[in-house]
């Protein structure tokens, strides 16, 4: 309450100077004459206030213009000092003189009540409570003072029953007038508070989704980097053994394939980025093309030596080709799928090296089902560090952020099962 | 003028024993109650106010006790209010709520807010003699008391509003 301060303003500035100028020309060449000496000084009194009011203001504005940059709110009480103090006791004292002089001076005095009023109701930083008692108080002043000086005969000029309603009318309508001016600076408080949140909220938003692309680029390297280098480790490893066993020819084909399999590694990881320059999810693929990629990557995997069977069958095998080429899969949908049956392919090699790997793919009006089993049994042998199962993690994202996509990954009947189904839009 | 007085000083007495049961009694808060109240009394107060009273004799005088009078009784008012105690509402308060069954709070303003209340009562008896004895038509009157009722009333349900309305958005 106390380190606040009403805010700058020079138009308010030059009404209240003015104000003060009339009210003190009107006492004393209309009234002084007329009413107590006593009642000239109080009203005199009540005119310094109101003037130490508005220094103590400009003082204040000073001090927040070099404190710049904060808001005159955050200001700590060391750099306002006694200021505010100043300015509530000052506009106190305004008040509660008018008001006691209104009576005599025929509603002269009222001036600095209603002045004093809006000031102290209007600002926020004081408690409400405190402009409304300050209003009741003075209410009852002007009565006291009217009552006061009216009955010993000859101190003032008459007042009307009607006068006297008319300036407890301008305390209460001065007094609606600061609440009116309280709501207003209220109401843009907290529009100021709603633009900072939602400049966070928007910075927020930003890191999430930094964070979530950064994710995504992790996701795209582990896949292509640990197929293909998980891939030319088991190779080299072959070739190293049959350098051993002095079987140079054996050792140039795996060589070849090696070769081979780095290459493809090199494109999809060129795809990769590509893809990662400028994603295009509204590209859509049709179950043909994703079927000859899914080839190109069994065979790949085959020549690496493992075991691996793809069966394809069509839930309407009437419908035949035309189910394949006239549906259609989302860009991503089909990047998911080609991911999914890579890292279980992989997984498989790591895994269950040797092992049969049963890859089937059943193609419907509405999906496309991908369904990748190896045996659990199968003895072992891990290449390199396996990495965890942030492979198996980020197929889960994947499938995660598509429409109508499911992924399950289950042991089920002594075999690793990786089930992967997306939507087909006809 | 003799029955005026008689029908003041039962209104005074039978109020006085009223609010003092309210005072020291817990009693539930009801918001819609807690406003019905001043605004019936007080149009009450100023229809009477105006049938009874010639306005165009009414002085300066009259309008200035009438307003201190009304300062004074929305400053007790408020002061009750600020003197009352709250705490959540119990079974009996709950069956005690005739109009608000959402109401969660019940108040208590204590014997101080009685002796509070008794202490205006005397107030305004000094003033009504003092004012009447000055010439005053309209001090005494019962339209000014209802008056002075609904303002007391009003000012401490001001405050009743406020401070609940501060605690909910302190416990919010």
């Amino acid at each position: 309450m106390v380190n606040s301060a009403p805010r700058a303003g020079w138009l308010s500035l030059a009404l209240n100077l003015a104000g003060v100028a009339l009210v003190g020309y009107a006492l004393f060449a209309s009234f002084a004459p007329v009413i107590a000496p006593a009642l000239v000084a109080i009203g005199t009194v009540g005119l310094v206030a109101w003037l130490v009011s508005i220094v103590a203001w400009l003082a204040l504005t000073r001090v927040i213009v070099s404190g710049a940059a904060l808001r005159y709110t955050d200001l700590p009480r060391e750099v306002t000092g006694a200021l505010p103090r100043v300015i509530v006791l000052s506009l106190a004292v305004a008040a509660l003189c008018g008001a006691f002089v209104a009576g005599p001076t025929l509603g002269l005095g009222i001036a600095l009540t209603v002045a004093a009023l809006i000031r102290t109701i209007g600002t926020v930083q004081w408690p409400l409570w405190w402009g409304i008692l300050l209003g009741i108080v003075s209410a009852a002043l002007v009565a006291v003072g009217a009552v006061v000086t009216s009955t010993g005969a000859g101190l003032s000029p008459d007042l009307s029953p009607g006068g006297l309603l008319a300036i407890e009318g301008g305390i209460v309508i001065s007094a609606l007038g600061g609440l009116s001016r309280r709501q207003f600076r209220l109401a843009e408080q907290q529009a100021e508070q709603l633009r900072e949140e939602h400049l966070v909220a928007v910075e927020k938003q930003a890191a999430l989704t930094a964070l979530s692309e950064r994710q995504g680029i992790a996701r795209e390297i582990h896949d292509v980097l640990a197929h293909s280098l998980g891939g030319l480790v088991i190779q080299l490893d072959a070739v190293d053994a049959l350098l051993e066993a002095g079987q140079t020819d054996a050792a140039a084909d795996r060589i070849h394939d090696a070769r081979r399999l780095a290459a493809s590694g090199l494109a999809e990881a060129r795809r990769a980025v590509d893809a990662l320059r400028e994603p295009d999810a509204s590209s859509s693929v049709s179950p043909a093309a994703l079927l000859t990629s899914f080839d190109e990557l069994v065979s790949a995997d085959r020549a690496l030596g493992s075991v691996v069977t793809l069966t394809v069958q069509s839930t309407e095998p009437a419908a035949g080709d035309a189910l394949l080429s006239e549906t259609l899969l989302s860009g991503e949908a089909a990047h998911a799928l080609r991911r999914a049956l890579q890292e279980a392919l992989t997984n498989a090699r790591k895994h269950a090296a040797g092992a049969a790997v049963d890859v089937q793919v059943e193609v419907s009006r509405s999906r496309v089902l991908l369904r990748v089993a190896n045996p659990l049994a199968a003895p072992r042998v891990f290449v390199g560090s396996s990495g965890g199962s942030r492979g198996i993690a980020g197929m889960r994202e994947r499938f995660a952020t598509l429409p109508g996509a499911e992924l399950t990954v289950e042991a089920e009947d002594g075999e690793f099962v990786v089930t992967a189904a997306a939507m087909l839009s006809s | 003028m003799n029955i005026q007085i008689i029908v003041n000083a039962l209104v005074i007495i039978v109020l006085v024993g009223y609010m003092g049961i309210r005072q020291v009694n817990w009693r539930p808060v009801e918001f819609a109650r807690m406003w019905r109240g001043p605004v019936i009394l007080g149009a009450i107060g100023v229809v009477t106010l105006a049938n009874s009273t010639n306005l165009t004799h009414l002085s300066t005088f009259d309008v200035a006790v009438l307003v201190f009078e009304i300062a004074v009784s929305l400053g007790v008012g408020a002061v009750m209010g600020v003197m009352a105690k709250f705490r959540p509402i119990t079974a009996e308060g709950r069956a005690a709520a005739r109009d608000d069954s959402t109401a969660t709070l019940e108040s208590r303003t204590g014997w101080w807010g009685f002796a509070l209340w008794i202490g205006f009562i005397a107030l305004r008896i000094g003033i009504d003699a003092g004012a009447g004895a000055m010439g005053s038509q309209i001090a005494s009157s019962t339209a000014v008391i209802l008056i002075l009722l609904a303002a007391n009333r009003a000012a401490r349900s001001a405050v009743f509003t406020a401070r609940i309305g501060r605690m909910s958005h302190v416990t919010a």
